[in-house]
Parts: structure tokens; sequence; C-alpha cells
């Protein structure tokens, strides 16, 4: 049985919620993948220190399922994450106990500060100090400001969450295929279902162009 | 209404489909197909979207009756009732709730429900406390009130479960308790859909003073009852079928429940071990003496690891049942794992790798010592008001009048978080209704100025009792109702000042001040906190005034107005008339009250040329329009744009 663990954490109010909903929709016809998962919601949702974690286990062609060696916990174990999304770079630290050398990790670097710092001044850490340390826990780090990519051809950061699906999709790691993700979308939203393949496809281009300039 | 498209699907009546849903709704799914014709809630995070999914689905279910209850108690009572007249009733709630419920559940608990509408209560528990006051442990309560729990360690098992505890109610005439942790209610995965019985239309209630009426002898004779079906259910628990060992080899075992079973199972993998006995219990109060000494005997165990999140509570039964059969074992829990805050995969892994003297591995180490640096490098982010909240301007201005000089008494809801910086408007959190209660308290002994804030839900919940107290008493304080008509923090439930019904349809709404005054009390004022400066104009004369005070912070939670609006704007192609607030940098003066007194979240800056620069992030702005108001430069301009017009 093969595992695979996403996390993606963020800002409560980026839509962490939503986009491990759709992770977690895609392989919901597969009836070979267990698929667990969780979000946080409540008093974090307003601002505070969010994540949405999706974990699956693959059961292999001609493998008979194992409860010994299946996902249970909804919470990844210790550097056990394949593909981590950052939705903000201050938050891509806070949740580094599920990387290492083996994870994928997708940093958008649109910068929230914390309250903390508008309003107290504690210092917000220089981005590339930041994604010196990813860079130390896992060599394989991608950095895109998806924020500014959806407000510049939508004029709407909600995208940012499809197109950053759309770069993790290019990772190559998960368990279901593009194809997968473009159905999920299109059951999952009443509007704009054009922009939101758009997005998707932005997100997967801009991550394959930065893993060849890389 | 995305999640009104999920909630449908809960409804399909196609035996065997599989859905993928979150532990909430898998629970709301168990209890449509057990035929529920009752369920009431007070909403509370973790066990909110139960509740929720019903009140949306309520209309389309046949012969259901639905409410959100004003509390707990009033929630549990309702849920009594439906069950004496054989209907089937649910109710649901976060862990605190079962400390409002508890009142009235210890006596039904001993009175019983029926053998044909079974009582079974939904009650959350939050280890770790995400979203809580207290990291109260309820399984005690199973002691407390002898009544049996039910502990889900998965989506699967917590729609399982929800079916067994309604048999095992009406099996044995006792209200039972599914006990699901956060971790269990906001996971997501798939379950096999069942089929749907019929809701009961009606029942008829047979009076029975012997078993309704509580009072001496009855009483006795109650509690007498409710003890000989708790030893029953003891000595039946095989039949239950719900417990279950995982098989193995080893002289170590493990007994476990909820989502400790699937820590230990993870971290036993991750260690490489595969031959470890696992008791996994599905009920948790009360455990069977001749089921923990067979797993004890079975497996030739010399040595027992309990593991379970918060206090010992598995570890004390078994303990009392092990000593009770003469069983000699090495026995750890919670001199292992800890007793405060949840578990994880990675410190279940730690225990039993202590226990069994085992190392973890260097790998294991760098990444913690990695994650650690990399914690400790960045600063904290507290959960604070989102933009346009009504309360932050409410918070802004009682800042302004007060300078924080005074008594604030906090309460529960998104208003505790004027604790945060830079109001620090919060003194106290203990429960619902505590805020005014404690304010009052010091008012009658103390020369401080003392306030209080509440909000609406907490208003009808709990506060109400705690003004009219005030009232009658003469408490010396200014009270602050924030009414912004949903029940907030946890998930925009309606509450009586909305203007909905339980079933969401439109009703009057009750009016707060209405209510107040018919209490008695005199100096009441209601503002529109948007109107920040009229506020800090009624707070000042507040503070002039003697006795009891009442200001009415009246304005809608801009999540929800936001949200409506931007369903309008989706509906209506962008075509609709829109205010924009923005920073002139000629005109501002860089003071920062915008962005650091009224600390709103879409208020941003940034450095341009060396310069700094203060801006209004548009997309995140709600146009609330209060730091237009409060600057104090009128460096903040506001436009009005007709797109329709325009184009």
């Amino acid at each position: 049985m093969k595992k695979v663990n996403v996390m993606i954490a963020g800002v409560g109010g980026q839509g962490s919620i939503t986009m491990g909903m759709l992770f977690k929709e895609a392989v919901l016809e597969k009836s070979n993948i267990v698929v667990a998962g969780s979000e946080t919601r409540g008093a974090s949702q307003r601002e505070g220190s969010v994540d949405s974690t999706i974990r699956y286990a693959v059961t292999e062609e001609g493998e008979k399922f194992d409860e010994r060696r299946s996902v249970h916990s909804v919470l990844i174990p210790a550097g056990e994450a394949d593909v981590y999304i950052a939705l903000e770079p201050v938050e891509g630290m806070r949740g580094l106990s599920v990387v290492s050398e083996k994870t994928s990790i997708i940093l958008n670097s649109y910068v929230i500060k914390p309250m903390t710092c508008v309003v107290d001044g504690s210092p917000y850490p220089e981005l590339q100090t930041m994604i010196d340390m990813l860079k130390d826990t896992s060599p394989d780090v991608i950095v895109m400001n998806a924020n500014e990519m959806a407000r510049e051809v939508f004029n709407d950061f909600q995208k940012m969450n499809i197109i950053l699906t759309g770069a993790a999709l290019a990772t190559g790691k998960l368990p279901f295929s593009y194809e997968d993700m473009e159905k999920t979308i299109k059951n999952r939203f009443k509007y704009g279902l054009e922009d939101n393949l758009k997005a998707l496809k932005m997100g997967y281009d801009a991550y394959k162009k930065a893993k060849e300039a890389a | 209404m995305e999640g009104l498209k999920i909630s449908k699907e809960l409804l399909i009546d196609e035996p065997g489909a599989k859905i993928l849903v979150m532990g909430n709704e898998a629970m709301t799914r168990a209890a449509i197909e057990a035929g529920i014709g009752y369920s009431s809630t007070y909403p509370g995070t973790p066990a909110s979207e139960i509740g929720d999914t019903l009140s949306v689905l309520a209309r389309h279910i046949e012969n259901f009756y639905f409410e959100y209850s004003i509390n707990e108690a009033a929630a549990i009572e309702g849920a009594a009732g439906a069950s004496w007249i054989g209907i089937r009733s649910l109710c649901t709630m976060k862990h605190v709730g079962l400390n409002v419920a508890s009142d009235a559940l210890h006596t039904i608990a001993q009175s019983g429900t029926s053998k044909t509408g079974g009582l079974v209560i939904i009650c959350a528990s939050d280890p770790g406390v995400y979203s809580s006051q207290s990291e109260q442990d309820d399984r005690w309560f199973g002691y407390h009130m002898m009544i049996p729990i039910l502990e889900p360690s998965n989506v699967q098992e917590a729609y399982d479960y929800l079916l067994k505890a309604f048999e095992i109610s009406e099996s044995y005439d006792i209200p039972v308790l599914l006990y699901p942790s956060s971790r269990v209610c906001h996971s997501v995965g798939t379950i096999q859909l069942g089929e749907i019985r019929p809701a009961k239309d009606k029942g008829v209630f047979k009076a029975a003073i012997s078993r309704y009426v509580n009072a001496q002898v009855v009483s006795i004779q109650n509690k007498k009852n409710l003890m000989k079906k708790i030893k029953k259910i003891k000595n039946r628990m095989d039949r239950l079928g719900i417990n279950r060992v995982l098989e193995g080899s080893s002289t170590t075992g493990v007994i476990t429940s909820g989502v400790s079973y699937g820590y230990v199972l993870e971290a036993l993998d991750l260690l490489g071990i595969y031959d470890i006995p696992i008791l996994k219990l599905g009920i948790i109060y009360p455990l069977s003496p001749p089921e923990i000494s067979k797993f004890v005997h079975d497996h030739n165990l010399e040595k027992i690891i309990i593991v379970e999140e918060l206090l010992g509570f598995l570890e004390n039964e078994v303990k009392e049942i092990l000593f009770d059969e003469g069983i000699q074992a090495e026995l750890h829990g919670k001199d292992t794992f800890a007793a405060a805050g949840d578990l994880n995969v990675n410190s279940v892994q730690t225990g039993l790798a202590q226990i069994l003297g085992i190392d973890v591995g260097d790998r294991f180490k760098t990444i913690m010592k990695k994650a650690q640096k990399g914690r400790s490098s960045i600063p904290p982010r507290e959960a604070t008001f989102c933009p346009g909240c009504p309360h932050r301007a409410t918070f802004y201005a009682m800042k302004k009048v007060t300078d924080g000089v005074g008594v604030f008494g906090g309460d529960i809801g998104c208003n505790t978080l004027g604790v945060r910086s830079p109001f620090a408007l919060c003194d106290w959190v203990i429960c619902m209704g505590a805020g005014i209660g404690i304010a009052q308290g010091i008012s009658h002994k103390s020369d401080q100025n003392v306030f209080a804030f509440i909000g609406d839900g907490t208003f009808f919940h709990s506060g109400m009792t705690g003004v009219l107290n005030a009232v009658y008493n003469e408490a010396e304080m200014i009270l602050i109702i924030m009414e912004n008509h949903w029940v907030g923090m946890t998930g925009h439930q309606p509450t009586p000042s909305t203007g909905l019904s339980s079933y969401r349809e439109p009703i009057t709404p009750v009016q707060i001040k209405d209510v107040v005054k018919a209490f008695g009390a005199k100096w009441v004022r209601t503002v529109d906190p948007y109107h920040t400066i009229q506020l800090m104009d009624t707070i000042r004369d507040g503070m002039k005034h003697k006795g009891f005070r009442i200001i009415i912070s009246d304005q809608e939670c801009s999540v929800q107005s936001d949200r409506r609006w931007k369903r309008l704007v989706r509906e209506k192609e962008g075509k609709l008339p829109r205010t924009y607030y923005w920073i002139d940098p000629e005109r501002c003066q860089k003071c920062k009250e915008c962005l650091q007194k009224l600390a709103c979240p879409a208020i941003l800056l940034k450095e341009e040329n060396g310069e700094e620069i203060i801006y209004i992030e548009e997309p995140r702005c709600t146009q609330c329009g209060v730091c237009y108001e409060i600057c104090p430069n009128a460096g903040i301009s506001k436009t009005e744009v007709n797109i329709h017009l325009e184009l």
C-alpha cells in the first residue's frame, strides 16, 4: 500500500477548506483509494493559522487492503508530506514538521502580515530567509505569487487556490489526473467554470515553467 | 450555496451508493437513515455542521422536526419529550454544551427514554481546544450520569455508531451519548449509504408517575433501574459487536479508542511493528470486565499500554477492572501520553517507542528540529476580526473612550477576539454568559468602571438571566450587546434576532431592545458601530450615568452581508453600483490610526522608493467605511461607482 500525503497551510479566509475538499473529491470515484483528511474550522477561520490535510492510501492492483498499513490519522506524521502547499510564507514555516527531503514544496509568496506585525511592529521575516529554510528541509521548492497572478487575470484573489491546485498537479505526485481535477471543479462550482479551468491551467503551466528554470 | 449541494446528497435514497462527507455529515446521514423525527441543537464547533445540515434539509424530510434551540438545556429537554412519546430523537452540541444540558440529562437518564423512540446525544469534544474555552473531558459524565458513551475513530464509524446508538438506546431504554472528537467531526471520508427508515409522524404521551416524576421514592427506584441497565450492558458487551480486537502475537497489548486508535496504528507502522494486539473500544463507558480480562488472558499480556486523549479515563476504568479481577501487569498510560492537549501520530510514536525501548531514529529528530527552528523564526498569527467586522468598530470605540481603563468582561463568541492587540478589552473568558455575570459581581464591590460584552447568540443562550439579575440587583455597569444578528463564530446559524426560523424561513426577529426593556432596564441605547464617532459619544454619555446601562451595538456580521453582496454581484454579472474606499497618498499623514489602532486586515503597509505607503487592499475590503469615518486627517476617500451606468 502506498500513502500519499498533501498539506495546505494558510491563513483563515484564504480558502484552504474549499481547496482541501477539491483534493478529496478528486478521488471519490477511485475504489482503490482511501481518502482521509481534515480542515481547521472554528475560531482560526477568522484570519488565524489554518491548514487542510489530505491523505490517500492507494492499494495497488492485486494487493489486499491492510488496516495496519492504511491511513487513519487526519494529520500527517513528521516528514511524511509528499506535496506541501503554503498559501502564505510565514504559514509555510509553521507547518514544517510534515516536510522532509521527499516533499515537493509550493510556496505562494503573497504576504499576509499577522496582526502582531502590523500593530506591535514584530518583524515579518525576510522572504529569502524563509525560502532558504524551506530549501534546507527539501531541495524541491517552487515559489510563485498566485495572488498576483489571480489579481492580474481575474481581479479575484479566490482564484489563487485553483492556480495552486494546478501547480500541485504539475508535481506529478498526486494519485489523480488533471482531468479528474477538471471534473471535480465542474461538479463543485456553480459559477465561473471557464475562469476556474483557466486558473488551473495557469498554475500547472507556471509550475512546469518554474521547474524548468530551476 | 455550495453547502446545500452537499447537504442534498445526504438525502439520496440509493442504498449502497458511496459519498464523500465530513464526519458531521456522516452522522447526519445516519440520523436520517435512523428515521429521526425530532432533532434539536445549540450550535458549537466542532458539532455545528450536524445541526446546520439538518436545518437546510429539514423541510425535505417527511415527518421531521428540527430546531435551533436557545441553549443546550432547552435542546435536551425537547428531545427527551419527543423520545418519551416514541419519536426517535437526536440532540447535538459541543462538549461544554453538555454542562448546560447536564442538569436535565442526569434525571432524564434515570427516567429513561422509550423502547420505540431512542434518544441519542452527540457531544463533540475538542482536545487541543481549537475552538473552545476549556478542554473538558466529557467522558466522566458517563460515570456521573450513568449513560453509555460511544466514541468513533473515523468517519465510517461516526456513521455506524450513530445507528448503533439508537439500537442501544431503545434496547435498554436509556439515552446514549455519541462522543466524536473534533478530528472526527471535521475529517473527511467516504461512507456507504444504507436504507432510510421513515420517521414517525406523531406519538402520544402516557403519564407514568413512577417513571417521570422524579421525587423521593421514585428517584431511588429510577436510580436503581438505571444501575441495572448499565450492569446489563456490561455483561452483554460482546453481543453489541462494537468493540473489537486487532490480533497480534506480542505480550505487550494496547487498549485504545477514538482517533487515538488510528494514531497507534500509524505510529506502529512507522516503527515497523505489526504484532501488538490492540483492543479497540467503541463503547468507552461502561467497560466490560469480562472483555478486558479476556483480552489480557488471551494474549498473555505482561504489558498493557492505554492510549487516549485528555485525562486517564480508560486507564482509570481498566485499572479498576484489573484490580477486581486480580490481574497483575505493567501498565502505561498517562505516565507517557499527555493529559493536556491533543495527541497525534508523532507524540504517540514517541511515547510507544519510549515504552517499548526503541530509538525513534535520527531522521525523525532532524525533522522535528528543523520544524522547531522554522516555528521559532516566525511571528505568531492569532485569529482577529474579519475585515468589516462590526465588533472591531465597537472595540475601537471602547478603546478610544476608555483608553483601556476599567474592567472588561468578555464572553464566548467572536467578541472574545477583543482580547487581541490592539484592543486588549477582554479581561476574562469563562463560559457563555459569564461576561456579564462576573462583571456585575465586581460592580457591587468595586469603584472601577465596569463593562461587559456579549453577542446576541450568547445573550439569548444564557445572557438574559444575567441581564435580569443585573437589572433586579441594580448592578453599576455598562453592558455592550453586540448584535450582529448571527451566531458568528460557529458558522453563522440564525438566532432569534436574525429574522430566520430554524428552517431558514423569514420570521419576525426578536428585538433585544424590547427584551431588556421588558426586564426593566432603563438606560438603553442602540447605535450602529459603523457610525463609530456616534458610538463613542454614546459610550461617553453612558459613563456619565449611574446604574445598569445597556448599549446595543447593532450591525450585521460583515461575512454574511459580504456573502450576500457577492452573490448579488454574480447574479447581476457585476452590474451593480459600488462604493470604493481608498487612501489618498497625498493626504495621508501616516499617523497609522487605521492600520494600527483600528487594525483592519484589509489595510496594509508597503514600501515604495523607501517611503511607507498605507493602502486598502481592495479585494479584501467589505466597504464598511469605518476607516473613512475615523481617519483624523480626512486621508481616506470614498468613491461611488455605478458600473451599470458606465456601461
